[in-house]
């Protein structure tokens, strides 16, 4: 779905935790997700850093439509409780 | 046993009328085989004979399918094939189609078929599931090599004989699957063929994987502060209920939601349906997965202009390439109405 989005010529930023199968499935904007049942979130963290992980993580994916890319890349988030 | 009868499906040109400038003539039957069918004939050395060879024109066919359909049926109903052969086409891209025309009229008439034409023929984008196609070359030049394999898969389904896979029998694969028994277990074939690889050996997949094409990264936002973004989402998170019945795997369609008044997707309000994952934490918080309360919050902060007031929904488990491609494509029109200029994609 991602590739008919960015086939049709608006940028997408493709928010997964599996960005190895992204890799090979050729999307080209790919973000790093925290885990596959909360890609936006981590229920380990306080409520208040949850929410902030998670607006991090929005954050850099929204950064990602303006950054041209070649093909497919994939973009890490560095905060803490991403990993 | 009386020898299996086949009817001959050929375009104007090998059935022997002329060329492009022919390409309008409407279907016409032949008693015995024509051109190529003599070659088959040849092939088949008195096993099978050729009992009516059906001539169209490309651009009839092709074209007019609504009224060759009608002379094709009446072809084989009155010479009651045991199988029907279409072609070679080659790489001819209307011969191709007319070839899946006439298989459509046989397979509606519970007549075996098969064809045969070039792996690149653009009718194969349309029909590959549904015809049983020899590989061939591209140009007629290639018709000796074309023959025999076409003439040896034709006579056992005249004969009704069983089919081996695509790879025994040499046909395109049309993506279908049978369970078989094995010999070996799945777990000793695996060790079997990691073996060979490690050992550098020749080794053959037992099911290749399809190889994905890329696509040109759109042309990056210059800026985000002024730009309207929609949010769309393969995670299955949908109004709790699922008024819609969306499928939980294996997806048909995709659904779109009005969020323009929500400043987050409150749980209980909104359900994970998303047959693929553990669901416990989206249910909790459906943010997790669709994160409106995150872009609300960046909205607010200006980093970008205006979230769409709508959020497009589908579950991506067990979902087929071809349909998501198609939910794409009808999203991506959505978008462009809207004068969406970017799209954040969550997948679980």
């Amino acid at each position: 779905m991602a590739k008919e989005i960015e086939r049709s010529g608006i940028p997408v930023a493709y928010v997964t935790t599996l960005t190895s199968l992204a890799e090979e499935i050729r999307a080209n904007r790919i973000v790093a997700g925290v885990r596959i049942p909360h890609p936006l979130g981590n229920p380990t963290l306080t409520p208040d850093n949850e929410r902030s992980l998670r607006t991090a993580v929005t954050r850099r994916a929204l950064q990602v439509l303006t950054e041209a890319v070649d093909g497919p890349k994939v973009f890490q988030v560095d905060h803490p409780g991403a990993h | 046993m009386p020898s299996p009868r086949v009817v001959h499906y050929l375009n104007q040109f090998f059935g022997g009328i002329g060329g492009e400038d022919k390409a309008d003539t409407p279907i016409e039957v032949h008693l015995g085989a024509l051109g190529p069918g003599r070659g088959l004939e040849l092939q088949w050395a008195g096993a099978a004979h050729i009992v009516a060879t059906i001539v169209g024109g490309d651009n009839f066919v092709a074209t007019r399918a609504t009224e060759a359909e009608p002379a094709i049926r009446a072809a084989l109903q009155a010479h009651q094939p045991d199988v029907l052969v279409a072609g070679p086409a080659f790489n001819a891209g209307r011969y191709g189609l007319a070839c899946g025309v006439a298989c459509g009229v046989a397979s509606e008439l519970g007549i075996r078929h098969v064809t045969a034409m070039a792996a690149e023929n653009p009718a194969l984008a349309i029909y590959a599931k549904r015809l049983l196609t020899v590989p061939t070359g591209e140009l007629a030049s290639s018709m000796p090599r074309a023959l025999p394999p076409l003439a040896r898969l034709a006579l056992k389904l005249a004969r009704h004989e069983p089919l081996g896979s695509a790879a025994e029998e040499d046909f395109l694969p049309r993506g279908l699957r049978r369970d078989v028994w094995h010999a070996q277990t799945g777990a000793e074939r695996a060790i079997a063929l990691l073996k060979q690889r490690l050992a550098g050996e020749p080794f053959r997949s037992e099911m290749p994987i399809e190889q994905f094409a890329g696509v040109p990264p759109a042309r990056a936002l210059k800026t985000l502060g002024g730009a309207r973004l929609a949010v769309v989402s393969t995670g299955g998170i949908v109004p709790s209920g699922n008024p819609d019945r969306l499928r939980e795997y294996n997806s048909m369609t995709w659904k779109r939601y009005p969020i323009g008044d929500l400043a987050r997707l409150e749980p209980g309000a909104w359900e994970p349906i998303h047959g693929g994952y553990d669901s416990t934490w989206a249910r909790e918080d459906p943010n997790r997965v669709v994160p409106l309360d995150a872009l609300r919050s960046l909205e607010r902060e200006h980093v970008f202009a205006k979230l769409h007031d709508f959020y497009y929904v589908t579950v991506g488990v067990g979902t087929a390439v071809n349909n998501a491609r198609r939910f794409g494509e009808e999203i991506a029109r959505e978008l462009h109405a809207a004068d969406v200029q970017g799209v954040i994609l969550t997948a679980t």
